[in-house]
């Protein structure tokens, strides 16, 4: 038996060795090593190690989760605000997909609804905020016919701008995802399968369509959640002061002139990572288990 | 179906309102109460840009300057590297780090990173903001395009070599022309992240480099609204002329681009 | 080039595992100049790792291949001179017919008048003369087919090796398909290794024969020996058939 290890590097294959390799090499730069490092570092820096007021190791700055009336809250804001927003923008984007249809592929509609896809998120807040604030344009048209007193939308408790805005973002993208996904799953058939074995329309719907498309699409649902769980813009223009988002509550952490509040920052950081790295791999694991 | 018309009318609403009051803002210069809408028509404001005074033409090109690089080189390298992803046995493993910077919040991520860029003498400086930027971009090319190499595009290749083909032939000759779509999107989209991108110019630009979206953020701050709105719609422009001329294999296929 | 019937392919003892599923077991066999190789097995059975790994596109734990008397064991995929094709046709996209089938002798970089003439005559050859100018996606199945083999044949591989060629089409196009690459085959001299899970097909398109199962390949004497030999399940589709009457 001859050992046929690849001794002899043929050109065309070692061309694209070396691609390869470049691969790993950028991969490693530009993905993992920024990770490793992000987390690294906040976990480092949240434990008192670095800083010119590094303390030596401490629990001090952990122990504020509990302590302090900012960073617990503002993690369950946060998972309120991503709860409520993915449930309302998947609701809405099986609803779209499923009462329009195929419409939405065609004409004035196929248009529209790439419009929030290229809607950058600092922008539709403001919009929001020009539409909802109590000196908004929907306070003014009420005031014009003498309704005063609407509900506060903006920088209000239950941050209903803030979900409002990531909702109308996001619709369009699980509209379209989900069509997109009847179409390759081949729904109608599964549709007149339904039919055929008994079902009416709404048990088909709900017995079949609906948990296949939210089934396939679980990797977008989950990457929607996180999303709004970290996001920045959104709720740096419609957001309440107490208690902030996550990010925000990061970045007002930092940027403070007091210097032995820095720290605090990376303890979100730090925490917000390790949710989020939990999530996935959560996903992760159960998807694999899925498969084999 | 009357139902269905009001449903298809708000949708249209919902998607053609926000630019139009964002441009019909951009045009008036005061929004006295108990006004509805503003008043002070005065398209005259756009002409400011040119002067400078309020710095939107060189946020603008500033923004440009970033995300067309930002968008080409992440493209190319993702394609390049999820090519490498999906010829390793441990895919599977790999693509877990590939989600991770593209899921994690931006602004979380350049403030975990601060001191790594003010070690290396990049906060402040447009070089450090496209370096932040990259790393997210990058992320979402590489998932990205990991779908479509698991596809017919390593078939593709394999069939170039058998047919006598070297590597740089089967890229030069036939995996780049025939993915041309793919590639655009992937470009159009890693665009996108850049260009809207807030986050990582605040805290690695340190507040020196001002983009489109930094220029937002501060004009709202000064209450300003009707410059945030200019700001906003030269924001949403480029996008959308984008957008127009490339609409046949734009967003033909979403189901694998998040 | 060897006279018919002299052995142009030997493969001899190969293996290959994945972790730790063993793919292939100690694979030999030979095939002849100018004859075609019928490889029967069903899916799973390692007949698609076999041929990548003839064709260079994939490693091997052990073994040896021996092309025309020469060690190719590690040559690469593009030195080999043998073309491994799909179960679909996998036209480039982006090119029409006229230049999906162009394709091998432009990486030659052969002069642009020449290929003209060998591309021509080509299509004659396949009667897709009226067809140069489409693209694969205004194909029927049977022109996409016959582009894919065209696109092979133009560069004269020392052999092919197809991988259910014939799969992906139906039943009549894919009997017009057997015919034709049965002619072609002959008149050009070409030497193939065919793999099918279709009884039928292996019969048809086969000089001679082997069986592959689990990684093991069984190479017969003859075509009787294959169809006598129980695991290749021609007697029990001969009974079937028989017992119609």
């Amino acid at each position: 038996m001859t050992k046929t290890a690849n001794n002899q590097q043929s050109p065309a294959l070692s061309q694209s060795k070396m691609l390869n390799i470049t691969g790993f090499g950028l991969f490693f730069v530009l993905a993992i090593f920024p990770i490793v490092f992000s987390i690294g570092f906040s976990l480092i820096y949240s434990l008192g190690l670095f800083g010119f007021f590094g303390t030596g190791f401490t629990l001090e700055y952990f122990a504020k989760i509990f302590s302090a009336t900012e960073i617990l809250p503002a993690f369950i804001l946060s998972s309120y605000v991503a709860a409520m927003s993915t449930v309302f923008t998947v609701g809405l984007g099986l609803f779209i997909a499923l009462y329009l249809g195929r419409s939405i592929k065609k004409g004035s509609l196929s248009l529209a609804i790439y419009i929030p896809l290229i809607m950058p998120s600092a922008v539709a807040a403001m919009f929001v905020y020009l539409l909802l604030s109590d000196s908004g344009l929907l306070a003014r048209s009420f005031g014009a016919m003498g309704m005063h007193g609407l509900p506060a939308m903006v920088n209000d408790s239950f941050a209903i701008g803030i979900i409002i805005t990531h909702v109308g973002l996001g619709v369009p993208f699980f509209a379209l995802l989900f069509a997109q996904i009847a179409e390759k799953a081949r729904l109608n058939e599964v549709k007149n399968l339904c039919h055929s074995l008994g079902a009416n329309t709404l048990q088909a719907t709900h017995k079949a369509i609906v948990p296949i498309l939210l089934y396939r699409a679980r990797p977008q649902i989950l990457l929607s959640f996180i999303f709004v769980f970290g996001s920045f813009e959104i709720p740096a223009i419609l957001g309440q002061h107490t208690p902030e988002m996550i990010s925000v509550l990061a970045v007002r952490k930092l940027g403070l002139f007091d210097i032995g509040q820095k720290p605090e920052a990376f303890v979100v950081a730090f925490i917000y990572s390790i949710v989020v790295i939990g999530l996935l791999w959560f996903f992760y694991k159960k998807r694999d288990r899925n498969a084999n | 179906m009357p139902i269905k018309r009001i449903i298809t009318g708000l949708f249209l609403l919902g998607a053609f309102l926000p630019p139009i009051v964002l441009l019909y803002f951009s045009l008036t210069s005061r929004w006295p109460l108990p006004d509805i809408l503003p008043v002070g028509f005065d398209p005259a404001l756009w002409l400011s840009i040119w002067w400078g005074a309020n710095g939107l033409l060189k946020a603008t090109v500033l923004s440009a300057i970033i995300a067309f690089p930002v968008a080409f080189l992440s493209t190319a390298l993702g394609f390049i590297t999820a090519r490498a992803l999906n010829n390793s046995p441990r895919r599977e493993g790999l693509m877990f780090w590939a989600l991770l910077p593209f899921a994690m919040s931006p602004v979380i991520l350049s403030l975990c990173l601060l001191y790594l860029f003010l070690a290396l003498n990049l906060v402040g400086s447009v070089s450090g903001v496209f370096l932040a930027q990259m790393i997210s971009s990058f992320a979402y090319a590489v998932i990205f395009f990991t779908a479509f190499w698991s596809g017919r595009a390593r078939s593709l290749e394999e069939l170039v070599y058998t047919l006598g083909g070297t590597t740089w032939q089967a890229f030069k000759g036939v995996l780049i022309p025939a993915s041309i779509g793919p590639l655009a999107f992937c470009f159009f989209q890693t665009f996108l992240l850049s260009w809207f991108q807030y986050g990582m110019p605040l805290v690695i630009g340190a507040g020196k480099v001002q983009t489109l979206p930094v220029k937002v953020f501060a004009f709202l701050g000064e209450a300003s609204p009707h410059f945030a709105a200019m700001a906003g719609v030269l924001l949403i422009v480029p996008p959308m002329l984008l957008l127009w001329f490339n609409r046949k294999y734009l967003f033909e296929d979403i189901t694998h681009a998040a | 080039m060897p006279h018919k019937g002299t052995p142009l392919l030997e493969v001899k003892n190969l293996s290959k595992a994945y972790g730790r599923e063993q793919v292939l077991n100690g694979v030999s066999l030979t095939v002849a100049a100018g004859k075609t190789m019928a490889v029967l097995g069903q899916s799973g059975c390692g007949k698609t790792t076999l041929l990548k790994i003839l064709a260079g596109l994939e490693g091997l734990d052990n073994g040896e291949v021996i092309l025309n008397g020469q060690q190719i064991t590690a040559a690469p995929p593009r030195g080999r001179g043998m073309v491994y094709l799909y179960q679909e046709a996998l036209l480039f996209p982006h090119l029409n017919v006229f230049d999906n089938i162009a394709f091998g002798l432009k990486l030659k970089k052969m002069p642009d008048g020449e290929i003209s003439y060998k591309v021509e005559e080509k299509l004659v050859a396949l009667g897709l003369e009226q067809h140069a100018h489409k693209m694969p996606d205004q194909l029927s199945g049977g022109q996409r087919g016959r582009v894919n083999f065209g696109r092979a044949l133009i560069i004269k591989p020392k052999m092919l090796l197809l991988d259910e060629p014939f799969g992906a089409l139906d039943t009549s196009t894919r009997a017009r398909m057997q015919n034709l690459f049965t002619d072609v085959a002959h008149a050009e001299g070409i030497s193939t290794l065919f793999v099918t899970h279709d009884l039928k097909e292996a019969l048809l398109m086969g000089d001679t024969f082997a069986h592959m199962e689990g990684g093991n390949l069984t190479s017969y004497a003859s075509r009787d020996a294959f169809i006598n030999a129980p695991e290749t399940g021609v007697m029990t589709e001969r009974d079937f058939w028989q017992g119609l009457d």
